[in-house]
């Protein structure tokens, strides 16, 4: 059986290497008057991006930290408690608190009007705050977990209680934020009406993450870490982060980028989240520790071994409401580290959706946006004070 | 005694090698015909399909996933742990030995404290203030203890009120 060859290939030697080059080259493809065409339309579609170079500097100079008017109702240097002001009706008496991660800003959940978390929850008729960790200093970097939760975490829900009259408030926790949220319910469970954990790690038993594999006792010595660096720097979070996905990270977004630069709409997604993206925080390295030592390497929180202060954590204490979100393409926080939750908490009401995104995507996607928040809101505010009777 | 092997991997293939035909398995998979003569593809894509912008595309998003998907296999490998280690090591030494050059030359220089003196003041700071905070809830609770003695009842489990903030009105944004 012979196999047909175009006219222009060269002809196959059996002792010649296996190259790639020579082979994927379509010789008998090649049209010099079509070659000609391409090199036209290319140099015109340069021509293009390039006239669309001031609008992008324009985008790049408007990129903004959140969307949502607020203000500042307690400040803890360098924790804030901030409030957002909405314009709908008040339907819940149930406040929301946001609690995000600490390597992060948290306006990402309110990074631009239409993608954002926290007016989904302000539209459905509730009072929203959000705590802010700040930035913090060399005098942080010995606060641990327990400081943060049982410290600057209680007293922003006392707060937040006192400014509203209510009993109780919905916790809303965004990754590790998600993990300090269950395990602040697990200590204050009647402080909390429901909880929303957004992609939160529980259970580090898996071997899929690449952190998991970066952070094995072996080859990361977290102890000599932060005895060294004290705060851990925000340069060695934001590219740990980065090197997950280098190639969508380093090459990808950059050609998408390209392609899509004299889109006005897609600049101002694109700079919104590379502002973002690019605002790295360091952490305490005492906070560090603990999350690395406790979770990451020890998975101790599933087993009740978590130790926060004096006391170890017990999930089992969970017994309101729980909503559980996953994103099925997060690289970050597995699904499969968050839907353990479902068999140590005592909750009899217990909810999982899952959205087709990544981490950040469950935050600021379209696809999120339009099936997952308005169904979590629902949820919620079916489980909320109606304002009346507070 | 002759070793037997009962490994079931395959033949080991040079990474190169091995990452291409990946891509053009993908590409392949993606609409794109693979090229004549390219070993282990046989069959031969339509060259025509090759000329169009969507065709280049789906080679392109085609290489991006084998290339990520390579990189993502050679982090998990122990060279790559192991050069990791190496670099958090040397990262770790020159901070050390910056900090110690600062502590010893710089502060005598100036006469000034360093981030580890500061560090060191904080933290005694902080460990007294846990102390203290400790101490105020303890008294809390036999205060707590003596009004419910005096007035027969249990105070009511109110939360505390909140100390006073440093309100501050943000600007519209």
């Amino acid at each position: 059986m012979t196999q047909s060859t175009p006219p222009n290939t060269p002809p196959a030697s059996p002792q010649m290497p296996f190259n790639p080059f020579a082979q994927a080259f379509p010789w008998g493809a090649f049209d010099p008057a079509a070659a000609g065409k391409a090199w036209q339309t290319e140099m015109e579609t340069m021509a293009k991006k390039l006239g669309a170079m001031p609008k992008v500097l324009e985008a790049a100079m408007k990129a903004k930290k959140g969307a949502t008017p607020h203000e500042v109702v307690m400040t803890e240097a360098p924790v804030k408690l901030i409030k957002y002001t909405g314009k709908a009706d008040k339907r819940h008496g149930t406040p929301v608190l946001f609690v995000f991660a600490m390597v992060n800003r948290p306006y990402v959940l309110d990074l631009l009007p239409n993608k954002s978390v926290v007016r989904q929850f302000l539209n459905a008729g509730f009072d929203v705050y959000m705590i802010d960790w700040g930035i913090p200093t060399p005098s942080d970097a010995s606060k641990t977990l327990n400081d943060y939760i049982e410290g600057h975490l209680h007293r922003a829900v006392e707060r937040i209680l006192a400014d509203t009259g209510s009993e109780q408030v919905n916790l809303v926790g965004y990754c590790m934020g998600g993990t300090m949220s269950a395990i602040y319910t697990s200590l204050h469970q009647d402080l909390v009406k429901n909880l929303i954990l957004m992609a939160a790690p529980i259970d580090w038993s898996s071997r899929d993450s690449l952190l998991l594999n970066w952070t094995d006792p072996k080859y990361f010595d977290v102890d000599a870490v932060v005895d060294t660096f004290g705060l851990i720097p925000p340069q060695f979070l934001g590219n740990s982060f980065a090197m997950l996905k280098p190639v969508a990270n380093y090459f990808q977004k950059w050609v998408g980028f390209y392609d899509k630069m004299d889109d006005e709409r897609f600049l101002e997604d694109f700079f919104a989240m590379e502002v973002w993206s690019n605002d790295n925080i360091p952490i305490s390295g005492e906070v560090y520790r603990d999350f690395v030592k406790y979770g990451f390497q020890q998975n101790a929180l599933v087993q009740g071994k978590f130790p926060l202060g004096n006391k170890k954590v017990n999930l089992g204490n969970i017994t309101c409401p729980v909503l559980t979100l996953t994103a099925d393409a997060d690289h970050l926080v597995l699904p499969c580290q968050s839907t353990p939750l479902k068999d140590v908490v005592s909750s009899t009401d217990y909810t999982e959706l899952s959205v087709k995104a990544g981490h950040i995507g469950l935050s600021v996607g379209s696809r999120a946006h339009k099936e997952i928040w308005p169904k979590a809101t629902a949820w919620m505010g079916e489980r909320s004070t109606p304002v009346d009777s507070e | 005694m002759a070793e037997q092997s009962t490994s079931t991997t395959p033949p080991a293939v040079d990474p190169i090698t091995a990452f291409w035909r990946d891509m053009w398995a993908r590409s392949s998979a993606a609409g794109v015909g693979p090229m004549p003569g390219m070993p282990g593809m046989p069959g031969m894509g339509d060259p025509a399909a090759f000329a169009s912008p969507e065709a280049l595309k789906r080679m392109q998003s085609a290489f991006y996933d084998a290339m990520a998907q390579y990189a993502e296999q050679y982090m998990r490998t122990p060279q790559f742990l192991e050069s990791m280690k190496k670099s958090m090591d040397q990262a770790m030494q020159l901070r050390q030995q910056m900090d110690g050059f600062l502590k010893s030359n710089m502060a005598t220089a100036f006469e000034s404290a360093t981030g580890g003196s500061n560090a060191e003041i904080l933290g005694a700071i902080r460990q007294s203030s846990a102390q203290l905070q400790a101490q105020i809830a303890k008294i809390d609770q036999r205060v707590n203890e003596l009004e419910a003695a005096v007035t027969g009842k249990p105070k009511a489990a109110k939360p505390a009120p909140a100390p006073p903030a440093a309100t501050k009105k943000n600007a519209k944004r």
